[in-house]
């Protein structure tokens, strides 16, 4: 749990690598956040912690005949190839647009949730007693609590797949990668788990070995390692 | 319009009564007659954030599976649990879930095999509850225990690795339904992407089986097509229903859907699911494969 500058210009916070701007008000228990915009209205989006426990948006469903809608409504539906969820409204209001961005490509949701991503604006004058929204700053219990609870690690950068290799050796694992990455186009990012207590040396051997990016290096509270792989080089093996 | 909007309601499956929607459910959340549970593979994100009010959860890993060896629940540890969550031998019970509906599929065939008598299936599972923004609830009802008492395993829904070596090869009398997807049944992936934890040491599928990936037998909200649409579906790949059909994935949850498929929707006389499926077929020694 660590405040880090970012380019941003307020400090944000920054749990098991999910970040969360302190300029956003957050709605925990919906992953949701809320700005204010400067005409008072306010833009709804997702946290990075729905980003990260769903992977990649595959579908998005906005209400579009939805007009006044009230606190805790469903505004739209969101799915990936693991979870389906809901986008409630953190405030009541009357709905000015849809993001038409992400109707076309939900991705954008996970690509910038803070940012391009956002899903909703609407037209609102209770947000200066909205209950239960608070700042970053002001939640970070509580965000570290949903995050423990959802059992989500954000990283980086959003991984495309997933190798899991829990009781394998790692030379084993790594040509289970070397085979998966020669499939997946350059950019393709892996996120793998691995238990073998050797595995950091031998992938960062790997990386240097095969000119792929090893973005990142974690180890969790079960002694799990967790590396975060991007393709950078065509041929892999 | 006026004849797709019929259509999505076609009610004419050979056994309805396995079937209810949302709002049939939305109907009896008081009814003391129905028991609602809701079957997860991943409860954290799904039945603790939020389900249906008074639903119970059977956690698919820890509940529907014996804790020591590879199997499902035994028969007593199947009346343990649901006696437990307040269901009696006359009891509703309805079941929906996270993932499609593939682990309340695999319930339903899992109570079914024991005998359970009146079990269903919610169309569209928890994704179409949430979809029309219908109530949930976080809270875990504290519930009179029931008392069921189940009757002799029904084998002739369950197919195992021998029954498999038997049939196969014999794809016109006993066809194999690999319900996968395309590049898990050609061998390219060993696990579905959305699941990713454990794979076969052999990529591929059971030598003849016809590929008819689970997903085709519904619409893009999750509830089933019609029966016109399922026979041709089914049909058009030789599986019909004069047929001993034997349906397997990975590790039998989406085989049961489409089981649930062929033997209620659609009446199909002897459809078997293979639980065993690709987790022990791809493991076994000298097993024949196909890619």
């Amino acid at each position: 749990l660590d405040f880090q500058s970012s380019c941003r210009e307020n400090w944000n916070l920054k749990i098991r690598d999910c970040e969360f701007p302190d300029d956003l008000l957050y709605d925990v228990g919906n992953d949701i956040w809320l700005k204010t915009l400067p005409d008072g209205s306010a833009q709804v989006g997702i946290t990075t912690i729905l980003s990260f426990l769903s992977g990649w948006f595959q579908r998005i469903n906005l209400k579009q005949d939805l007009v006044q809608v009230t606190r805790g409504q469903s505004v739209a539906t969101i799915e990936s190839a693991r979870h389906f969820s809901a986008v409630r409204t953190p405030v009541s209001g009357k709905i000015r647009r849809f993001n038409p961005a992400i109707q076309k490509n939900p991705r954008l949701i996970n690509a910038a949730p803070y940012g391009d991503g956002w899903v909703v604006e609407i037209e609102t004058k209770d947000l200066s007693n909205s209950v239960g929204l608070e700042k970053a700053s002001e939640a970070s219990e509580k965000l570290q609590n949903r995050i423990k609870e959802l059992k989500v690690q954000c990283f980086a950068k959003l991984p495309d797949e997933e190798l899991f290799s829990v009781g394998s050796e790692c030379s084993a694992t790594l040509a289970n990668l070397d085979e998966l990455l020669a499939q997946r186009p350059v950019g393709t990012v892996v996120h793998i788990v691995s238990d073998d207590p050797f595995a950091e040396i031998e992938i960062v051997r790997w990386a240097d070995q095969r000119k792929q990016i090893l973005l990142e290096t974690l180890q969790d509270e079960n002694n799990l390692f967790h590396f975060l792989v991007e393709k950078k080089t065509a041929s892999s093996t | 319009m006026e004849v797709s909007t019929s259509k999505m309601s076609s009610k004419n499956y050979v056994h309805p009564e396995v079937l209810v929607d949302t709002n049939w459910i939305a109907q009896h959340l008081e009814d003391p007659k129905v028991r609602i549970a809701e079957v997860d593979y991943d409860p954290v994100s799904n039945y603790n954030q939020a389900h249906i009010p008074g639903a119970v959860l059977f956690d698919w890993r820890k509940d529907i599976n014996d804790p020591l060896r590879r199997d499902i629940l035994s028969q007593a540890a199947a009346q343990e649990l649901l006696s437990r969550n307040g269901v009696s031998n006359d009891t509703t019970l309805v079941l929906y879930g996270d993932f499609n509906n593939w682990f309340a599929a695999f319930a339903f065939w899992v109570f079914k095999y024991y005998g359970f008598k009146d079990v269903r299936i919610m169309n569209g599972g928890r994704k179409k509850w949430i979809e029309e923004d219908k109530p949930l609830s976080k809270d875990v009802l504290e519930l009179s225990r029931g008392n069921v008492v189940l009757s002799r395993p029904d084998e002739s829904v369950r197919a195992y690795l021998d029954d498999v070596r038997e049939v196969m090869g014999d794809k016109v009398n006993n066809p194999l339904v690999d319900v996968r997807s395309p590049k898990e049944f050609s061998g390219e992936i060993t696990a579905p992407p959305e699941y990713p934890t454990e794979h076969a040491q052999r990529g591929g599928h059971i030598a003849g089986a016809v590929n008819i990936p689970w997903g085709q037998a519904v619409r893009d909200d999750g509830t089933f097509k019609s029966v016109e649409e399922l026979e041709a579906l089914y049909g058009s790949k030789g599986v019909t229903k004069d047929k001993n059909v034997i349906t397997y994935c990975r590790i039998g949850e989406r085989s049961s859907h489409t089981w649930f498929v062929l033997k209620y929707l659609l009446g199909y006389p002897n459809v078997r699911n293979y639980d065993g499926s690709w987790t022990e077929w791809g493991n076994m020694i000298r097993n024949p494969i196909e890619k």
